[in-house]
């Protein structure tokens, strides 16, 4: 536990009759809005990217008609920089089926990884629906229960996406060493020779910064463990909503 | 629910590439924000111990222990609070190396 200690002493333990984790309330805002659907956009967008399907999703989240209670994003996707909490909501509304809709009938050997990536979406969105409830019965919580194992489950398909800025500088610099040596052997070599060892190459610097990518990527971020308290806390304090830093926000706006 | 505004907490400036952040000056962060937590709490303790009499919303006068029973707030400031790391869960002790996982046993 040391390892987890930072500078400071614990504000509340001074305080009587009092157990400073339980004053920690779960923030639907901060880690499923703000947090992992972000993180989960990124996946989704990453995978869409590689599997040449962007501009199918694009359309169908253009297309999606107005309805009662569900805002009509006016941008597209890629233009917007900075997502608030409420669009952030109403994305999660919607993403499941424009997924569906983009991803569409796959073949062969994209089936797989379809169906995995939408189970995995499909397990956060039904949890994250499914922490709105105004109450709960022991049923509700063991679905939930049931979905975050999903989400955690499937998630590694979305591996290869969450690429870190220090993986991403180590793929950098590997890249760089290779096509450095690749120059050295540059001397006396003709062109078409050239060529061929430029092309095998390039099928090697791919190899290689795939493997880097999945052997240094990981899920270890706070926000994905944050979800676990969920279920306890339904079952200690009551629902997740009120707990929820928006309403907050909202009250001492006006107080200020 | 009712919302009452008690105290706007001081921010200290933001650490960057021209203000390092050296440890002399997080410690001093850190102090101000305990000094102040202290002048919030001062009266706690002491209804927390001596029963006070509140009104209830069915129209009877009961006697109560206030206790603080829930702080709301972004990571960031959980961790600001409870003296712990950034990738360090404010509820339990997880290892960093098995945040990713469905670990509840912590």
């Amino acid at each position: 536990m040391s390892d987890n200690l930072g500078i400071g002493q614990n504000m509340f333990h001074r305080l009587d009759r009092i157990s400073a984790s339980d004053l920690y309330k779960p923030d639907m805002l901060h880690i499923i809005y703000l947090g992992l659907f972000k993180h989960m956009m990124n996946w989704i967008e990453g995978s869409l990217k590689k599997h040449g399907h962007l501009q199918p999703f694009e359309k169908v989240l253009k297309a999606l008609p107005p309805y009662p209670g569900f805002l009509v994003p006016k941008k597209a996707y890629r233009e917007v920089t900075q997502w608030q909490g409420k669009e952030m909501r109403n994305l999660g509304r919607c993403i499941l089926g424009v997924l569906a809709m983009a991803l569409g009938q796959p073949g062969g050997a994209q089936a797989i990884p379809f169906k995995r990536a939408l189970g995995c979406v499909r397990a956060l969105i039904d949890f994250n629906m499914m922490a709105q409830y105004r109450c709960h019965t022991p049923d509700t919580i063991a679905y939930m229960e049931d979905y975050l194992d999903r989400f955690h489950r499937m998630n590694d398909i979305f591996l290869e996406f969450q690429v870190t800025k220090r993986t991403q500088a180590k793929v950098d610099k590997q890249r760089k060493e290779i096509r450095r040596q690749r120059s050295l052997t540059r001397e006396g070599a003709a062109a078409s020779q050239w060529r061929a060892i430029c092309d095998d190459n390039r099928d090697k610097e791919n190899e290689l910064r795939i493997d880097m990518i999945h052997g240094e990527s990981h899920f270890n971020f706070v926000k994905m463990h944050l979800l676990s308290p969920f279920c306890d806390h339904i079952r200690q304090f009551g629902n997740i909503p009120m707990y929820s830093t928006e309403i907050r926000k909202l009250a001492y706006k006006r107080q200020i | 629910m009712a919302v009452l505004l008690l105290a706007l907490l001081p921010i200290p400036p933001k650490f960057s590439k021209f203000f390092k952040a050296d440890h002399c000056q997080r410690k001093i962060n850190a102090d101000t924000l305990q000094d102040v937590f202290e002048l919030i709490f001062a009266p706690l303790p002491e209804v927390a111990h001596a029963a006070i009499t509140i009104d209830c919303a069915d129209g009877k006068v009961r006697q109560c222990f206030p206790i603080l029973s829930a702080w709301i707030a972004d990571h960031i400031e959980n961790v600001a609070l409870h003296g712990s790391k950034t990738n360090a869960c404010s509820k339990c002790e997880v290892p960093t190396h098995e945040l990713g996982t469905n670990a509840k046993n912590y």
